[in-house]
């Protein structure tokens, strides 16, 4: 059942479906965690992590400390989402990508 | 502080947190990994990402529907199945328990373990106790406007081949960290870690005075002949002999085993392996040889600009030639054979020797001046070993280093020139270290100066 649905997904970025069984995949197949690795040390790398961590310190100071950890989140998300870099996104779709062929084939 | 977690704590104890953490956040198994890849879906919108997990009953949802939950059963607390952290719904935020804190952090360890993985960044979480100490000890940060850890250091005659390389240890973040936590108690007379663990005491002691190693050069004299005198001698020699006494030295005061490969702080900082591969030009045999090194030494003899020039020649194939026939294991004749060098495991600390000063008699040596030059931020992944698949895809030991400390070499020959070393006192403050004198100095002037013995540090250090 899983071959099916991979072969027809694996290029569909957008699909809902594709996603989950993106995640369910790489989840069974123990990758999400080193995938999920993976892109900390790059965004760490990057820089990405320090510009993230002063936008949150800008959001804290701005509700004098007074902000729950998802209005948090959700005030600093789209700015950290710009900040991430596109080779980034293309090296991970990339690898999943990988990741997914490879399952197929197993 | 939340008042809420404890009373749940009372209540229903941490087993439940145990269990659906296990299975759903940190996944310890490939059965349990199958079951969270099937079941963690909102129980109401069948959405899977971020969701919650109610500690009270067995209920997945996403943001909204888990709030509906606890409305509707007063279910308070929560547990995200991302990263294993708390949720109340009374105070409306995620709580952090040191109980549960601890529980969390084994489980993502023991799930690594699992997956045969490094363990995923942690941030740290103080204990009471460590913030009660950082509270006394407020002053004790390193920053451009201290000098906390910058003291000069006397010249005993010619001893300036001896400071240079201590300013260098004493400046290396991962040596310090392992020295200033206490890591070393043998009480061993003449032990040479002890030194260096005192000498470490000393620069961080808050003092400014320059210090005195007499007793180290003694130690140095007594253990390592060829060094002893009042001789202008090698930096480099030197370097290589501290760091060989210090091995020794570890390997004597401790009461475990010694094991292969040693663990003494000196080789998991400073060793990485090298990875020789002989080929036969006529069955294209391969053998490899694996040579551990404490550093690389470079050859400056044809005229190389610059660190990566001189590690591309260092790395790059090369023919042996007819006159140096070897015996093939596979052909079982002479055969000719070429040889390539690259770097199978990386150390944490990579430092290079640059090798200006090239034998040229027998008692004679010519120093080789010409600029060559270095980068602050050096990437050593084209030297390492080309591996034949991609199942490194993810495994990427990162080859990322910053360069930190600079040792220099002023004068015309080895005989009588004199040493000194510039190194990161924090981030983009550098000092000279030139015996009893310490200026500040630009990453610029840094760069430009000639170089003779260059350290970097590995940028993202991985947790075992």
């Amino acid at each position: 059942m899983f071959n099916k649905m991979l072969s027809r997904n694996i290029n569909d970025h957008n699909n809902v479906n594709a996603k989950r069984v993106a995640e369910q995949m790489t989840i069974l197949r123990g990758e999400r965690m080193l995938l999920k690795d993976y892109l900390v040390q790059s965004l760490q790398e990057s820089g990405w992590d320090d510009k993230v961590r002063i936008l949150c310190r800008e959001e804290i100071a701005k509700a004098n400390g007074l902000i729950s950890v998802d209005s948090l989140v959700d005030r600093v998300t789209p700015k950290a989402r710009k900040e991430i870099p596109d080779e980034l996104k293309a090296d991970m779709i990339l690898k999943i990508k990988k990741v997914l062929l490879q399952a197929k084939e197993d | 502080m939340c008042s809420h977690i404890s009373e749940y704590y009372n209540k229903y104890g941490i087993k439940p947190y145990e269990l659906v953490n296990s299975f759903f956040s940190s996944s310890l198994s490939r059965e349990k990994r199958k079951i969270k890849a099937f079941s963690c879906i909102c129980h109401i919108c069948g959405q899977a990402n971020n969701l919650l997990g109610c500690l009270h009953c067995i209920y997945f949802g996403c943001k909204a529907h888990i709030a509906e939950h606890f409305k509707n059963k007063k279910h308070y607390v929560a547990i995200n199945l991302s990263h294993g952290h708390l949720f109340c719904f009374y105070c409306y935020d995620y709580v952090y328990d040191s109980k549960f804190l601890k529980i969390n952090e084994r489980y993502n360890a023991l799930a690594a373990k699992s997956l045969k993985k490094s363990v995923s960044f942690l941030p740290w979480y103080p204990s009471e106790e460590e913030i009660a100490l950082l509270q006394i000890h407020p002053k004790k940060f390193i920053n451009e406007n201290n000098r906390l850890g910058l003291r000069g250091l006397f010249n005993l005659g010619n001893s300036c081949f001896m400071n240079c390389i201590i300013q260098v240890l004493i400046h290396t973040p991962v040596l310090r960290d392992f020295f200033l936590s206490d890591n070393h108690n043998c009480k061993l007379s003449g032990c040479m870690v002890c030194e260096i663990s005192k000498i470490f005491q000393e620069f961080y002691s808050g003092k400014t005075s320059p210090i005195s190693l007499h007793d180290l050069l003694f130690l140095i004299w007594k253990n390592v002949s060829h060094l002893a005198g009042y001789k202008q001698q090698d930096a480099h020699e030197f370097f290589i002999a501290t760091l060989n006494l210090l091995h020794i030295h570890f390997r004597d005061s401790s009461k475990a085993q010694h094991q292969d490969p040693c663990n003494c702080i000196v080789d998991k900082i400073f060793t990485g392996t090298l990875l020789s591969d002989l080929v036969c030009t006529t069955c294209k045999h391969v053998s490899p040889t694996f040579e551990p090194f404490k550093d690389l030494s470079l050859d400056l003899n044809e005229q190389p600009k610059s660190l990566i020039n001189c590690l591309e020649r260092f790395t790059r194939l090369e023919h042996l030639g007819a006159n140096a026939k070897l015996i093939c294991s596979k052909c079982n004749t002479e055969q000719e054979f070429t040889k390539e060098l690259s770097i199978e495991t990386l150390p944490i600390i990579a430092s290079f020797h640059l090798k200006r000063f090239e034998q040229t008699g027998l008692n004679d040596k010519k120093k080789i001046s010409t600029f060559i030059s270095f980068p602050d931020e050096l990437d050593l992944t084209p030297f390492l070993k080309k591996s034949q698949n991609n199942d490194q895809l993810m495994n990427r030991a990162s080859a990322k280093y910053s360069l930190y400390a600079v040792v220099n070499h002023e004068g015309r020959s080895i005989d009588s020139g004199h040493y000194t070393s510039i190194v990161r006192h924090s981030n983009n403050h550098w000092v000279k270290c030139d015996d009893l004198n310490l200026t500040p100095f630009s990453i610029e002037k840094v760069l430009s100066s000639e170089g003779y013995l260059l350290f970097y540090h590995k940028k993202v250090l991985e947790y075992n």
